[in-house]
């Protein structure tokens, strides 16, 4: 098991270091000059403040020698300084992820509750009315695009009936304590919604599945000639066994939702990460854009990993060398 | 389901019912002290100097800060930190020999900054050295390049000595706390905008910063000492929805009570206006004008008639009345209306395909069988036109314009970009073949000299200095472009600004399309918003006369 890990550990620095270069590469040749588009909007401007613009902000050098600077600075521990902002970066971010973790563990436990819960049950009650049920909404929860679904949730939910907020993270002027814990809860309501929409779509596809595998074999047929009620054979022995995969799907499954974060910040104002990323990428701030990408691709690294290491752990049948 | 089962979605359900009726009535009791302001934008600074986005600059320019002289809704200018606006006749405005001048100020002594320090001249002539520092983070140095030096003889009077003629030298400069930004300077000049003024800033305005929840909202508080009159609403409230789609949902749903850089278009606006009628749509003349540079160096847009019979060959008119209502007027020049140099009279290009055709016969092209025109050479009268990728009412219009010319013998491709690929390149570096499409966003300081001299045409040569982008060239225009830059009495620059056009508009380097309008929401339940329709006077630039009405 150590040198599996050590051997993911290395592949996980290639493909970041890999994956940094193709990032910076694009986003150097993304045309739209960061200084060139200050200096249309000023027509007074002079080649002289442009020049002294593109020292300033260090973009007078070849990008290659701009990456290896960035690399450099970002193996010392130092994520650089934003050029939108003209704060660092690591502080940028720190204000962020709270807010991302927020947004996406509440998704992901909605996801997962409602979604093995649906699994189950339409495992359970296979071809059932209940079953057919859960599967169109499953299909349409992997095709509806969040996007759209966001803004229809607000058109829905906060215009028509005015029930949520349309967009932002919490009230300004709150009371701190319990009134602001309550104020979060209410913004959360909408956007976890449909961040947890896909989630929830896929995991109880999968539940589905692997529950009807578990059910059919010897072992809880067995637990069933045995006496016991349904209930136990059901959540003590089926119910183990068919969460196995699914845990492995939901370590995999979380990269994916922190990368979908992007456009649901974006339409509910949240934020977060994904929403830094969007105006990041829109602003050219490079050394903003840089860094989360490159924490969204360590984060798909680690939960890869996790996901291997915790199904090894779960199921005794696997082994890692 | 199981009683287990149904006991805790009832449960659920409760729990929800309660903060659904909780939430919204605590809140409510809020709302009299407060206006939120919804932008599409979040500010990247608060100096106003450092910042790109226009969001920094409508929150401190207006409210944090008050400016020496700003401008009113009637684009006129009036006194904000000074006792008076310096002109010519009252002897606080002087012409010097060789070309210099003299503007005095006089600081009012009852202000402040908002931590209680006295606000002086001695902070403006620390904040022009700061500024000009070439190691500060200052966007442009166009204007202070032209100042010799500022002086303050005493603690409320500031002397500017002028090294050349600057028609609006009476509109004030930037002025900084010198105690707070100070330190920061001296430590590192090029560090200032990470400097803690530019995130918390203490300003002398009606409205205190009080924090920067970052991604969300910016809260500012009223100044209980600010000596022009307390603001009567207690607190405003800057929120960012940066999808126009969204905050238009929130306007509607009553969530923000006014909006400011807001990105809607017409149709935004009077949805806004039949689905919530709590709601005042404002539509303010601004100086923004939609227009179509044409690329001179090309070997049919050189000739004027060709220019000339586009223009007779689009319906300008009808664009306006089906896209935007009427409710954009018509532009025949490339001043708008409310402008002090705008010229009714130059020459017009109404709709008229019968003179565009004759123009274009003219010019030498013929019929050819696909009913495209051909030119002397035979070569396909065909050109691209180009404008940002993604604005559906730009995109509108091109397929409006394609059409009418195409029935006038020229056939149009549309070759779009990204704005930054747009406005970073391909403009400035004169990357159209042959039309590009967009708009100018101009103030009452705007002179022509830069779009219309010939030696601003970007070229290599010149670093891309320039903002001349058809590179159109007339020695006459250049000559009073000359005057206009250094004529300080307004009505000798009037008549210069007015002549300029007449031969602007005979030239025609420039479709002129449209005037745009400035578009914001506000709660009718809140008295005096007047929104000034010029950029840098934003929305907010007499909150601290708001009032919520019962």
């Amino acid at each position: 098991m150590q040198r599996f890990l050590a051997r993911r550990l290395v592949h996980g620095v290639i493909v970041l270091v890999g994956l940094s270069i193709l990032m910076f590469t694009l986003l150097v040749f993304t045309p739209g000059d960061p200084v060139e588009l200050l200096a249309a909007s000023n027509p007074d401007i002079r080649p002289e403040d442009v020049a002294m613009l593109r020292k300033y902000y260090g973009l007078d050098d070849p990008f290659y020698v701009r990456y290896f600077k960035w690399m450099r600075s970002v193996v010392r521990g130092d994520l650089g300084y934003s050029r939108t902002y003209g704060t660092p970066v690591a502080k940028i971010i720190g204000e962020r992820l709270r807010n991302t973790i927020w947004l996406v563990a509440t998704s992901v436990v909605i996801a997962f509750v409602i979604g093995a819960t649906a699994g189950i049950y339409s495992a359970l009650r296979q071809y059932s009315k209940t079953d057919y049920a859960v599967t169109v909404l499953a299909f349409a929860g992997h095709s509806v695009p969040a996007f759209w679904q966001g803004i229809v949730f607000i058109l829905i939910f906060a215009v028509w009936l005015p029930w949520f907020p349309a967009g932002g993270m919490l009230t300004p002027g709150v009371a701190p304590g319990w009134p602001a814990f309550l104020d979060r809860l209410w913004h959360l309501v909408l956007p976890s919604a449909v961040l947890a929409t896909f989630g929830m779509a896929t995991w109880a596809r999968y539940t589905r599945s692997s529950m009807l595998e578990v059910i059919r074999q010897d072992y809880v047929r067995t637990a069933r000639a045995k006496g016991n009620p349904e209930k136990v054979v059901i959540n003590k022995h089926a119910l183990r066994n068919a969460l196995i995969p699914i845990i492995t799907l939901v370590a995999l499954s979380i990269p994916a939702i922190l990368n979908g974060a992007v456009l649901t910040e974006t339409v509910f104002s949240w934020p977060g990460m994904g929403l830094l990323l969007f105006q990041a990428v829109l602003g050219h701030d490079y050394n903003v854009a840089m860094a989360v990408i490159l924490f969204l691709a360590l984060m798909t690294v680690v939960f890869n990993l996790l996901a291997d290491v915790a199904y090894a752990m779960a199921d005794p049948r696997i082994r890692y060398e | 389901m199981s009683a287990r089962l149904r006991a805790l979605l009832a449960c659920a359900l409760i729990t929800a019912l309660g903060l659904g009726l909780y939430i919204p009535s605590a809140l409510a009791q809020q709302s009299r002290d407060t206006v939120v302001i919804g932008m599409a934008q979040e500010p990247d600074c608060l100096i106003g100097d450092f910042c790109q986005m226009a969001a920094g600059r409508a929150i401190e320019a207006n409210s944090v800060y008050l400016g020496m002289v700003p401008y009113n809704d009637k684009w006129q200018l009036f006194a904000g930190s000074v006792e008076k606006v310096p002109t010519l006749k009252d002897g606080d405005w002087q012409l010097l020999p060789g070309g210099k001048m003299k503007v005095t100020y006089k600081f009012k002594r009852n202000f402040t900054w908002q931590d209680g320090r006295p606000h002086t001249a001695l902070d403006a002539t620390w904040s022009y050295l700061m500024l000009r520092n070439p190691r500060s983070p200052t966007l442009s140095r166009t204007i202070l390049r032209k100042i010799d030096n500022m002086s303050a003889p005493d603690p409320y009077t500031l002397v500017v000595q002028w090294n050349e003629r600057y028609p609006f030298a009476n509109t004030g400069h930037s002025v900084y706390p010198r105690h707070i930004l100070e330190r920061d300077y001296q430590r590192d000049p090029s560090g200032l905008k990470a400097s803690r003024q530019a995130r918390f800033p203490i300003g002398n305005g009606p409205y205190k910063f009080v924090e920067w929840v970052p991604g969300s909202h910016i809260t500012l508080e009223a100044y209980d000492k600010y000596p022009e009159g307390v603001p009567k609403i207690k607190r405003q409230v800057w929120r960012f929805i940066l999808d126009s789609t969204v905050l238009q949902a929130n306007v509607i749903a009553n969530q923000v009570d006014a909006t400011e850089i807001n990105n809607f278009s017409i149709e935004q606006m009077l949805d806004i206006e039949k689905r919530n009628t709590q709601q005042t749509a404002h539509y303010t003349p601004a100086l923004i004008w939609e227009h179509i540079d044409l690329n001179l160096d090309n070997e049919w847009l050189k000739d004027k008639r060709v220019r000339q019979a586009m223009a007779h060959a689009i319906n300008r008119e009808e664009l306006s009345q089906k896209l935007f209502y009427g409710k954009q007027p018509v532009s025949h020049t490339w001043l708008p209306e409310r402008h002090e140099g705008f010229n009714a009279n130059v020459k017009k290009y109404n709709f008229d395909q019968a003179r565009a055709r004759a123009l274009l016969t003219e010019a030498g092209f013929t019929p050819g069988p696909d009913g495209i025109l051909r030119d002397r050479a035979g070569k396909r009268f065909e050109m691209s036109i180009m404008t940002t990728a993604g604005n559906a009412v730009r995109e509108q219009v091109q397929q409006i314009i394609k059409e009418q010319l195409r029935a006038v013998g020229l056939d149009l491709r549309i070759d779009n970009r990204p704005a930054g690929v747009l406005f970073g390149q391909t403009t400035r570096r004169r990357e159209f073949p042959y039309m590009v499409m967009y708009a100018w966003v101009m103030s009452p300081l705007t002179l022509p000299h830069s779009f219309w001299n010939s030696d601003q045409i970007p070229t290599a040569a010149n670093n891309w200095e320039g903002s001349n982008y058809p590179g159109w060239r007339n020695a006459e225009s250049d000559k009073l472009n000359n005057q206009i830059l250094e004529e300080i009495d307004t009505a000798k620059r009037v008549a210069l600004l007015k002549k300029q056009q007449e031969i602007w508009a005979e030239d025609l380097p420039v479709i002129p399309l449209y005037f745009r309008l400035q578009l914001n929401t506000s709660n009718k339940r809140i008295q005096n918003v007047k929104p000034a329709g010029l950029a840098g006077t934003y929305i907010n630039w007499n909150s601290q006369t708001w009032a919520w009405t019962q």
